[in-house]
C-alpha cells in the first residue's frame, strides 16, 4: 500500500493494488459492522446492526437517519474512534480496527460533536492538525493559508477559536478536516450554522473534492441538500440500513415526490407505531 | 513518534498558558501564597497580641484585706484593675471579670506560723484575655512571695541569696541555620505535596474532562496519532504544571522565610535560612516520581468524568488523600521506618523532612524513590489504558 496524503490534486490511490487484494475500488466500505453497547439500565443495546455499504471514488454518499439511529456510531467506527464488535470497516482498503493510524491518515473527519480548541487561534488550530497528519511546519502553514483563503477566513487567522462566530467556527472545522488533503471525507452536518453564502461555499467545496476523486460521506438533516448533493443515499434506522440507492431510486421505491417525503415514508411508519 | 508527543505537548502548553485558571493555580498561587500567609498571619497575631497585652484586665481579689499590700501591688503594676463581685466563677465565665485570686481568710496567721498556704488563681483557659490576667496575677504573687521571703531572711540577719542558691538556664546549641532547617523541614514537605497536586489539578481536568465537554476529544482522536502518544503528551503537560507550581512554591517559601528572618524581630536572633545543595538534590529527585504520580492519578480520575465540574468533584477527595498523609511532617518524633518508606505520600513527606534536616539515609532515599516511581508507573499505565477505552472516552 503506497503512502497516501500526497500533494493536493494527485489521487495516488493504487486501484490495481486494491484489486489484487480482492477489493473493488471502494474507498469506504463497511462489512456487516455491528456495535453493541453495555447500558447499565437497558442491558445490551445494539446501536448498529450489520451495516454494509461501499463508497466509490468521486462519489458522495448520504447517510440519513433520525437522532439515535446509529449514524454517529457508524461514522465513529469508520473513523477508528470505536471498534466494531463484529464486521469490518475499511478506508482505502485498510482495515480501520487493525491499522487505525494508517487508515485515519486517509480520512478527514467532521461531525457535529467535533469541537475546536477555543484558546487556539484559527490558524494555529488548522496548522496543528496539519502537523498531526504528518505535514512539516512549512507545508502546514502553506496549506493553512490556502484553506483560509478558500473559506474567507484570512482576516480571522489570528482570532481565537472561541471568539469566532458559529459560521466561522464551522468553516475552521471544515478547513481543519481538509488540511492533509484526505482521500476520504466523512462530513456530518458540515453546513450546520452557516448562512446561505457560507453554506454554498462549503457545498461547492464538497463538489470540487468529489470531482477530484474523493469518496465522501455526507450526512445532513436538510433533505433537499442531500438530494442535490448525494449520488447515493443510505437510510439508517434503529441500527439497520433499511434502504440504499440514488435519490431517484428511493423516491421511486416509496412513491414520494421528493427526498423529504421518501425519508418520512421509509422511517415514518415505524416511528408512528412507537 | 517522539515528534507527535512533542507536538501534542507544545500545543497543550500553549493552550493552558492562555487559560487564566491554569496561570492562577500554576504560577500566581504558588508565588503569592507564602508572602500573603506570612504577612497576614503575623500582622493578625501582632495586633491580637498587642491588643490583649496592652489591655488592662479586671480581676477580683477575694479576702484582699487578709493579704495587706497585695491589692496595692496589683494596682501599682498598672496592668490590672481591681473589681468587685459576689460569685467569682460565674463572673469569669460571663467575662464580667477576667480572673480572680482567692486569699484564705487565715492567710496572715498561717504565714506567721510558717504554714505553706495555697493561693488559687481562677481563670478561663479558653479566653486569651483571662489567661493573660492569670499570668499577670501569678507574676505579681510570685514577687509578693519573694518579698515575704526576703523580709523573713532579713529579720534573721541572713543573706537573700541563701534562699536562692542557683538559677537554672537552658541554652539552645542548635545553630541558627539548624533552627532554620528545622522550621523549613516541617512546612516544606507539606507544601511540595499540596502545591504539586493543586498545580496539576486544573490542567489534568482541562486536558481530559474539559476536552470531552468541549467536543475536542473526538476531534483529536480522529487524528492519525496513536492514543498512547496523545496520552503521553498530555501527561507531560500536566507533569510540567505540577513541577512548575512546586518549584515556584519552594522558591517563594524559602525567600519568604529568609526575608522574615532578615527583617529582624525575635526570629532573626535564633534562625537563619540556608538550604544545603544536597537537600535541594533530594527534593528535585523526589519531585520527579511524586509529580508523575499526581499527574497520572489526576488524569485518570478526571478522564472518568464527562464534564469539568464532574471532574472537580472527583479530584477533591484525592486532595484530602494527599493532604492528610503529608501532614506527617508536622508531627515530631515520627521516624522513617521500612514500612513507612513504602507508604505513599507519607514516605515522601518524611524523606523531605529528613533531607531538610541534613539527614541523608541512602537506603531510605532509594526505597522511597523506587516505591514512588513504581506507584507512578502504575498510575501512568492506568491513565494510558483509560485512553484506549471507548466507554471512558465516549461516556455519552
Amino acid at each position: 500500500m503506497g503512502e497516501g496524503g500526497g500533494p493536493r490534486g494527485s489521487a495516488d490511490f493504487p486501484i490495481d493494488h486494491i484489486a489484487r487484494r480482492g477489493y473493488y475500488a471502494a474507498m469506504i466500505e463497511t462489512r456487516n459492522i455491528t456495535k453493541v453497547f453495555e447500558d447499565k439500565k437497558r442491558g445490551q443495546v445494539v446501536a448498529v446492526n450489520g451495516v454494509s455499504f461501499k463508497v466509490m471514488p468521486g462519489e458522495i454518499f448520504g447517510l440519513l437517519g433520525l437522532n439515535g439511529a446509529g449514524k454517529t456510531t457508524t461514522l465513529r467506527m469508520l473513523a477508528g474512534l470505536m471498534k466494531p464488535n463484529s464486521g469490518q470497516a475499511y478506508l482505502c482498503g485498510i482495515d480501520v480496527a487493525k491499522e487505525p493510524e494508517k487508515a485515519k491518515a486517509k480520512l478527514g473527519f467532521l461531525t457535529g460533536s467535533t469541537g475546536l480548541y477555543g484558546r487556539l487561534k484559527a490558524r494555529e488550530m488548522i496548522e496543528y492538525f496539519g502537523k498531526l497528519h504528518g505535514l512539516d511546519s512549512k507545508q502546514a502553514s502553506v496549506q493553512t493559508e490556502q484553506l483560509m483563503e478558500m473559506f474567507n477566513l484570512t482576516e480571522f487567522a489570528e482570532t481565537r477559536c472561541d471568539k469566532l462566530s458559529t459560521g466561522n467556527k464551522q468553516k475552521v472545522s471544515v478547513a481543519r478536516t481538509m488540511i492533509h488533503d484526505p482521500e476520504v471525507l466523512i462530513l456530518d452536518e458540515p453546513t450546520v450554522g452557516l448562512d446561505v453564502i457560507a453554506s454554498r461555499t462549503v457545498v461547492q467545496f464538497i463538489n470540487s473534492e468529489k470531482c477530484r476523486g474523493k469518496a465522501i460521506i455526507f450526512s445532513t438533516h436538510v433533505m433537499h441538500e442531500a438530494e442535490k448533493l448525494c449520488d447515493r443515499i443510505g437510510v439508517i434506522h434503529r441500527g439497520n440500513l433499511i434502504a440504499i440507492g440514488t435519490p431517484a431510486e428511493l423516491e421511486e421505491r416509496t412513491g414520494a415526490v421528493d427526498m423529504d417525503d421518501a425519508f418520512v415514508e421509509l422511517v415514518g411508519h415505524d416511528v408512528a407505531q412507537r | 513518534m517522539l515528534r507527535n508527543v512533542k507536538l501534542v505537548y507544545q500545543k497543550e502548553i500553549l493552550d493552558i498558558i492562555r487559560d487564566k485558571r491554569t496561570i492562577i493555580s500554576m504560577i500566581v498561587i504558588p508565588i503569592l501564597l507564602f508572602p500573603l500567609i506570612t504577612v497576614g498571619f503575623s500582622a493578625l497575631m501582632m495586633s491580637v497580641m498587642t491588643k490583649t497585652r496592652g489591655e488592662i484586665q479586671k480581676v477580683v481579689v477575694v479576702n484582699g484585706e487578709a493579704a495587706p499590700g497585695l491589692a496595692d501591688a496589683i494596682v501599682s503594676s498598672g496592668k490590672l484593675q481591681i473589681a468587685e463581685t459576689d460569685s467569682v466563677e460565674a463572673a469569669i465565665l460571663n467575662a464580667e471579670i477576667d480572673a480572680a485570686v482567692l486569699i484564705p481568710s487565715d492567710f496572715q496567721s498561717r504565714l506567721n506560723s510558717y504554714d505553706t498556704v495555697s493561693v488559687p488563681i481562677l481563670f478561663d483557659e479558653t479566653e486569651s484575655k483571662s489567661e493573660f490576667a492569670s499570668q499577670k496575677l501569678r507574676n505579681i504573687l510570685t514577687d509578693y512571695r519573694k518579698e515575704i521571703v526576703e523580709s523573713r531572711l532579713k529579720s534573721r540577719g541572713l543573706e537573700t541569696a541563701l534562699a536562692d542558691p542557683f538559677q537554672v538556664k537552658t541554652q539552645n546549641v542548635a545553630s541558627k541555620e539548624k533552627m532554620g532547617s528545622f522550621m523549613l523541614s516541617m512546612f516544606l514537605p507539606y507544601i511540595i505535596m499540596i502545591l504539586g497536586v493543586t498545580g496539576a489539578m486544573y490542567t489534568a481536568m482541562d486536558l481530559t474532562a474539559g476536552e470531552k465537554e468541549r467536543g475536542t476529544m473526538e476531534t483529536i482522536l480522529a487524528s492519525p496519532i496513536p492514543r498512547w502518544q496523545l496520552a503521553t503528551g498530555k501527561f507531560l503537560t500536566v507533569f510540567t504544571t505540577s513541577v512548575v507550581a512546586t518549584v515556584l512554591a519552594l522558591i517563594s517559601l524559602t525567600a519568604t522565610m529568609a526575608y522574615s528572618v532578615s527583617a529582624g524581630g525575635a526570629m532573626s536572633d535564633n534562625i537563619a535560612i540556608r538550604i544545603a545543595p544536597a537537600s535541594v538534590l533530594v527534593i528535585v529527585l523526589m519531585m520527579i516520581p511524586t509529580a508523575s504520580l499526581f499527574s497520572a492519578v489526576l488524569m485518570s480520575i478526571s478522564l472518568a468524568a464527562k464534564t469539568y465540574k464532574e471532574a472537580q468533584s472527583y479530584t477533591t477527595p484525592f486532595m484530602v488523600v494527599v493532604i492528610l498523609p503529608s501532614m506527617v511532617s508536622f508531627i515530631p518524633g515520627i521516624e522513617l521506618t521500612a514500612i513507612l518508606s513504602v507508604v505513599p505520600f507519607v514516605n515522601i513527606s518524611l524523606c523531605l523532612r529528613e533531607a531538610m534536616m541534613g539527614n541523608f539515609n541512602p537506603l531510605h532515599i532509594a526505597i522511597i524513590f523506587a516505591s514512588t516511581a513504581v506507584y507512578a508507573a502504575i498510575a501512568i499505565f492506568v491513565a494510558h489504558r483509560l485512553f484506549e477505552r471507548e466507554s471512558v472516552l465516549f461516556s455519552n
